[in-house]
């Protein structure tokens, strides 16, 4: 670690990535104090547990709020016992509720669902049950995914094979119309792509890479973006460990940008949020503004109705939500 | 001293371990140091391996001491391998004795195995067959012995078996060599009569001919003649190829090498042909010479306008070592300015394809390949025609007519209803067969060319399970009933994608390449409609929808990198792209038409 980093204050940390509650007491314990030793907390910070229905019940959740965790993010994906079972999950939906009952019980100031739809087999009245019941659990934040089918996953052999029912595409929009009357009716406000919050409860940790500012990251797969430079490390936990013990760094890949892929990159992040990307703030750090870099695609892109701008700020619409890789495409 | 002689290829399928043997047998004859080996050899071979197909051929000549004390000079003559090439393979091989023919143990005899024993049969040649990979699990060298002793009729014992990959039995491979193959016979005394199988450009030397002395002797200084042309050169060098070409004072009957005679092109040394001297020459040529001319033609775009520079330079490149390539200047209104190209048939298309995009970085659309059609229109001109840009009014056509070819098509019997479906489908006439060994049939039958290069032989290797192999020669040209088909992509004509077809087929193609490109044409933000018209009839329709959804659902501090790639990615496929109207078409559905859906 740069001595610089070793400089800052944390303002948010995000402790995920496969499931961290299956770290005991002790050891989360353990490594929020040594975040606290070596760096210190801002005084609001935001501290982020990911965690999954079945490692929540039988925890002591007030002993993870006494450790400062104040921000839980939970991994239900479905309230519908067959698509659980599909996705490989080990919960059920009455599990499933029941974790958000104890949770929310533990007086944990924020708490966030990651829900899927799209999956196999799903229909739009088994998503408008399922997304109805994570609402009416109350969490301040959702996270709610399409299923994307990854090269190299199970769910990608089964796909390729024509084993794999997915809705259609005509599904999958009237899903998302499902999403928005839901969450719109719930008093929820989509500030990203596939996030939405209660008024001023956004992830203000997710909000930093998505404005495409600096972090540090550490574990295995972990990545960080400090000074300029992206750093992955190594995947393997097994070898992440090695490395660490004999003094090694596990680092596996650098990347630096230039200024105009940095700008470039931090305008498709920026585009992902529904505040979109302020022309002014891109002035202040790369001191050009989107027409500098780019020329004919703005106009396209705005012709098409996926892109328009307002005052100071670029933003997809909402056609251009849904189509945010074709804009994407062109501004990369 | 010709006792000491013998000449012979490998013939083998793809992959069952040709350049493995060759290497081996090549570091068992002493003909370069290990560390030589390492360095030079191995580079070479990697080039080719990274090629994919070899076009040209590498010769040798290895020194080997047998177990009888004599050192025998073996001339391994490399073979292309494929029915295009087919006549360049038969040259190569009437310039041998014997040959082996490599079997995997695990896979057995296959269709280009089958297809270059038949050339080595027709060439006399005495063949020691060698079953390799025996050192593999799934090795069967047992069923593969008998496949070569019932289906193929040759004698089981002379069977050698190896492993190339780990050595063994390939010194057995060396001294049967010696042993069964025959010596070259020929007079050296005779004039001078060299069969030119093989010829390559070397930038500072200009063309290096490969050739086989039948008969005579020819060195530095002599004046050449070749036979079919009558052009006369004088030779600067002959030699030997050894790790490199390895100069010496002359080459005699029996022998293989090299010359050098300050031959600017090529095409100009045309295999096949007889080398002879001026001053004593033969009486005859070798028998067996034909010019090869190009059959199939398509046109080259270049998907950047400004890769235009640099595909005439690559083309002029290829040339200089594959005479068999042949091209002029041509446009289109959808791609802009390319070339005609004429080519032997449709893989050597592929591989000049691939070249072009792999050695030359050049990425290319090609057009529907076609054959060269004639056409006798009602003032009574003739007119060859081989571009559908070209086809003349229906109206003022008299009459139509396409070449024929004559097919030989080899397959064991059980495949014989399938075989004779596939020709009928393709309008084949005067089908015929019999039995060259029992349990084989050799099935002709008179094919229009233009049904052969539309993915015949791909469709053949299929409904036979690969067993099938194929040859042709060019018969005469037939009567017949052509119309333009046309592929109009949201209202506009793609003019790449117009083919000349027969009529009885035209619906059937068209259809065809309406599904190919809607599987092959991303969706885009509107309805895209894909329709085959013949003149102003719509013939066959298709839509793309359009694509509504297209968002990355995830994107993390982990995953921004990645993402990022794939969508620059992404972004420099878009820019292979071809935009017609406001569609934009890739490269891969100007290639999707070429073929078949695979049924």
């Amino acid at each position: 670690m740069t001595p610089a980093a070793l400089r800052r204050t944390l303002s948010t940390l995000f402790i995920g990535g496969g499931t961290p509650t299956v770290l005991d007491d002790l050891l989360l314990h353990q490594i929020l104090t040594a975040c606290a030793d070596v760096f210190g907390f801002a005084d609001d910070a935001e501290i982020t547990l990911e965690s999954n229905p079945e490692s929540l019940v039988e925890r002591d959740l007030d002993e993870l709020r006494r450790y400062g965790v104040n921000r839980l993010s939970i991994g239900v994906q479905s309230f519908n016992t067959e698509e659980l079972a599909l996705l490989g999950r080990v919960h059920d939906a009455h599990q499933a509720e029941r974790a958000v009952q104890v949770a929310r019980r533990s007086g944990i100031d924020t708490i966030s669902l990651d829900m899927m739809y799209g999956l196999p087999g799903q229909t739009t009245a088994s998503w408008r049950d399922s997304l109805s019941r994570a609402i009416e659990c109350s969490p301040e934040h959702l996270s709610i995914y399409q299923l994307s089918i990854d090269d190299k996953t199970p769910f990608f052999r089964l796909h390729r094979r024509g084993e794999l029912h997915l809705p259609d595409e005509d599904q999958i929009l009237a899903m998302d119309d499902i999403t928005m009357e839901l969450c719109t009716l719930a008093g929820f406000e989509q500030y990203e792509v596939s996030n939405f919050r209660q008024p001023g409860c956004g992830c203000r940790h997710n909000l930093v890479y998505w404005r495409n500012e600096e972090y540090l990251g550490c574990g295995a797969a972990a990545v960080s973006y400090l000074n300029g430079e992206r750093c992955g490390r190594i995947a393997d936990p097994r070898s992440y460990c090695e490395l660490i013990e004999a003094g090694t760094s596990p680092v596996f890949s650098r990347e630096r940008l230039d200024r105009q892929a940095s700008f470039r990159e931090t305008v498709i992040m920026g585009l992902r949020l529904n505040e979109g990307i302020s022309d002014d703030r891109l002035d202040q750090r790369f001191g050009c503004r989107l027409q500098d870099i780019y020329g004919a695609e703005l106009d396209t892109l705005s012709a098409d109705g996926l892109l328009y701008r307002d005052g100071v700020r670029w933003r997809l619409t909402t056609r251009g939500r849904k189509l945010a890789n074709v804009v994407m495409r062109e501004l990369v | 001293m010709m006792n000491h002689i013998r000449n012979f290829s490998i013939i083998a399928h793809i992959d069952h371990g040709k350049s493995t043997l060759a290497d081996r047998m090549i570091q068992l004859c002493d003909l370069v140091t290990a560390r030589e080996f390492k360095d030079q050899l191995l580079d070479t071979m990697d080039i080719e391996r990274e090629r994919g197909i070899t076009i040209k051929s590498q010769t040798i000549c290895l020194p080997y001491t047998a177990r009888d004390g004599n050192t025998y000079a073996l001339n391994l003559v490399d073979t292309p391998g494929h029915v295009d090439f087919s006549y360049e393979v038969s040259r190569a091989l009437a310039s041998c004795e014997g040959a082996l023919l490599l079997v995997d143990a695990a896979q057995g005899v296959e269709a280009q195995t089958l297809a270059n024993l038949y050339l080595a049969m027709e060439n006399d040649l005495v063949v020691i067959p060698v079953i390799n990979k025996i050192d593999l699990p799934s090795a069967e060298p047992e069923r593969v012995t008998f496949q070569i002793e019932e289906d193929l009729g040759l004698e089981a014992d002379l069977i050698q078996m190896c492993s190339a990959k780990n050595g063994t039995g390939v010194a057995e491979i060396l001294e049967a060599i010696v042993t069964h193959l025959p010596p070259p016979k020929g007079s050296i005394d005779a004039p001078l009569q060299a069969r030119i199988f093989d010829a390559t450009y070397d930038s500072y030397r200009g063309t290096v001919i490969s050739c086989r002395i039948i008969n005579g002797s020819v060195k530095q200084g002599d004046q050449i003649v070749l036979m079919s042309t009558g052009a006369s050169h004088r030779v600067e060098e002959v030699g030997l190829f050894r790790l490199r070409k390895e100069p010496c004072k002359q080459l005699s009957a029996g022998e293989v090498g090299y010359i050098l005679a300050g031959i600017k092109s090529v095409g100009d040394a045309k295999p096949g042909d007889t080398i002879t001297l001026r001053d004593r020459p033969c009486a005859v040529p070798l028998a067996g010479f034909r010019e090869v001319l190009p059959v199939v033609f398509s046109s080259l775009y270049p998907i950047a306008a400004d890769d235009y520079e640099d595909l005439v330079a690559a083309l002029e490149k290829l040339q200089l070592n594959d005479a068999a390539l042949s091209f002029q200047k041509d446009s289109s209104a959808a791609l802009g300015f390319g070339f005609r190209c004429g080519f032997l048939g449709l893989l050597h298309l592929e591989v000049v394809q691939e070249r072009l995009e792999r050695e030359f970085d050049i990425s290319l659309i090609l057009t529907v390949p076609s054959v060269r059609y004639r056409f006798t229109l009602t003032d009574q001109t003739e007119i060859m025609v081989d571009n559908p840009a070209h086809f003349p009014d229906p109206s003022k056509i008299a009459r139509t007519e396409e070449p024929y070819i004559k097919a030989s098509i080899l397959i064991p019997e059980r495949y014989m209803g399938a075989v004779m479906n596939l020709c009928m489908e393709r309008r084949g006439e005067n089908t015929n067969y019999h039995y060259p060994t029992p349990g084989r049939i050799e099935f002709t039958c008179e094919l229009p060319l233009g049904e052969v290069i539309y993915d015949f032989y791909d469709r053949l290797k299929s409904i036979t399970q690969g067993y099938g192999s194929f040859d042709y020669e060019l018969l005469d040209y037939r009567s017949s009933d052509l119309v333009k088909l046309d592929i109009l992509v949201n209202g506009e004509v793609v003019d790449a994608l117009s083919q000349l077809v027969h009529r009885s087929n035209a619906r059937e193609r068209g259809l065809s390449a309406c599904e190919q490109l809607k599987e092959e044409i991303p969706r885009q933000m509107f309805k895209i409609a894909i329709q085959a018209a013949i003149g102003t009839t719509i013939i066959a329709r298709t839509n793309v929808s359009a694509l509504r959804k297209d968002v990355t659902a995830k994107c993390y501090g982990g995953d921004i990198t990645r993402k990022r790639k794939l969508l620059e990615k992404q972004k420099a496929g878009k820019k292979r792209m071809k935009t017609v109207g406001n569609v934009e078409i890739p490269q891969s559905a100007f290639l999707s038409v070429l073929k078949r859906d695979a049924d």
